[in-house]
């Protein structure tokens, strides 16, 4: 080396490690931004491992073939920013988005573990004509009856939590305008990690 | 032609293959990118998502290999044949080339250590806030994705280093970039063995043409021609042809001798710093005089 690598130089370089750590650490946890839970692809992890472990190279978002898939802008806080999470539209269960993940944010399920949150109905703004009941590739949805089987009029379809994958396939069924359903992250299935992951 | 200027169309080929295909064709971005089936992520980011998350991901780390082995055998290639951000300063460089700035960045940032530092800075502070704390500002990343939106603060950033190009040409890869810093740290690991570029030593005339051809601040005559001048088997070899050195060394601008060119094989720019970019080979007046 032509010029050394002097104790100035080093105590320098130390310098500007410290000022980056504490800066970036200090923005990370000063830039909260809304605390929301959002709906994230399918097979993520659990939120706190999602925000540490994505990439943020927004591989999913490019090949979901619904195009659903979007990134979080930077109102929701640096944390979450640029993470991939779904907003509207069907998701139509292929896992392209998962087998295009290389960090291991999303992780390999089945059909049966796929869940991505929770469908609910607007019991204000229903017209009770059952026609998400019919669309539900799941049939998670159920016309309400009473202990007799009866059906109890004027009462929107009742949500089986357990089937519904949160796919939005009955949202844009519904004929009111806006949509009396709407999904939610609630119940969302995710997976949880640690240690070494193959 | 000469092999120097088809070693340069060939890098701005690579340049603009990487550019067009990341951003519009191939599934990802340099962060992490599907290349015929193999996926290719970036050290920076891998390294710190395994700081921020304590997991290490097996597919992940394989997928950083590449990036981290071809830089410990060819050195800092990545940034003149491959950056996004580097191909864009260098389309700008008939621009900036023109632009004589009045300010001059201060010393504290002129540090080439500097991006090592923040390198290292950003993969604590992903430790400590538990997310990739570079990749939320990173302007190449930005540049990259900027096909499916760009990213606010990476793309201001991206702007910024523009900005700093017009003050010093390559600011931010030479004084910022922790992408170059890991991988310019990489390079130091293998440069016993790995890639190095050569310039004739033996006849150099010490115009300096090939040190104002760098971008990447190399002090390239102290790696080569100053190192060659000091060493011993030189002297020796004056004092069997009963000269003096300089006598010697000013004999070997108008002649050739053969040991002269053996000793220096010997010599080539070892420093971690070059982007193997072939600037200065092309830039050697010697070279383009002797076809």
């Amino acid at each position: 080396m032509s010029k050394k690598f002097s104790r100035r130089d080093f105590l320098a370089f130390l310098g500007v490690t410290g000022v980056v750590t504490g800066c970036f650490a200090i923005i990370n946890y000063a830039a909260e931004g809304k605390q929301v839970e959002l709906i994230r692809p399918p097979g993520a992890i659990t939120e706190e491992a999602f925000l540490a472990t994505c990439l943020r190279c927004r591989k999913c978002v490019e090949v979901c073939p619904q195009g659903i898939i979007k990134t979080v802008p930077l109102e929701y806080g640096i944390k979450l920013f640029d993470t991939p999470y779904i907003e509207s539209g069907i998701c139509i269960a292929d896992f392209k988005c998962i087998e295009a993940c290389p960090s291991g944010a999303l992780q390999k399920i089945t059909l049966e573990q796929y869940k991505i949150g929770t469908v609910e109905i607007n019991p204000k703004t229903c017209i009770f004509c059952f026609l998400c009941i019919s669309v539900c590739p799941y049939n998670a949805l159920d016309t309400p009856r009473d202990s007799e089987g009866k059906l109890i009029p004027r009462t929107p379809p009742v949500v089986n939590v357990e089937k519904c994958t949160g796919c939005g396939t009955c949202v844009p069924k519904c004929p009111t305008k806006p949509s009396s359903l709407k999904v939610t992250p609630k119940n969302a299935r995710r997976i949880k990690v640690g240690g070494v992951v193959v | 032609m000469r092999k120097s200027q088809l070693i340069l169309i060939l890098r701005h080929l690579s340049q603009i293959t990487f550019f067009v295909l990341l951003l519009f064709f191939v599934v990802g971005v340099f962060c992490s990118f599907a290349f015929w089936g193999l996926n290719i992520s970036c050290p920076v980011g891998s390294i710190q998502q395994i700081f921020a998350s304590k997991t290490f991901y097996i597919v992940l780390i394989i997928s950083a290999l590449p990036l981290i082995i071809l830089p410990i055998l060819f050195g800092r290639f990545f940034c003149s044949w491959m950056c996004p951000m580097g191909t864009i300063y260098e389309a700008l460089t008939p621009v900036t080339n023109r632009i004589k700035s009045p300010i001059k960045l201060p010393s504290f940032f002129r540090k080439q250590s500097n991006k090592m530092g923040i390198a290292l800075g950003s993969f604590l502070a992903a430790g400590i806030a538990s997310s990739p704390a570079w990749c939320t500002v990173c302007p190449v990343g930005a540049v990259c994705k900027s096909a499916t939106g760009c990213p606010v603060i990476g793309g201001s950033v991206a702007v910024v280093t523009l900005g700093l190009e017009g003050i010093e040409q390559r600011a931010f890869c030479k004084y910022v970039c922790p992408i170059g810093g890991v991988y310019v740290a990489l390079s130091k690991v293998g440069q016993k063995f790995n890639y190095k570029v050569k310039l004739p030593v033996d006849n150099c005339r010490e115009c300096r043409s090939c040190e104002r051809a760098c971008k990447y601040g190399v002090p390239i005559l102290d790696y080569t021609r100053n190192k060659f001048k000091e060493d011993p088997r030189v002297t020796e070899l004056a004092n069997k042809m009963g000269v003096t050195k300089e006598e010697l060394l000013r004999k070997a601008w108008k002649e050739n001798i053969t040991e002269l060119k053996a000793i220096s094989k010997d010599y080539s720019i070892a420093s971690p710093e070059c982007a193997k970019c072939f600037e200065c080979v092309n830039a050697c007046p010697l070279l383009k005089v002797k076809k």
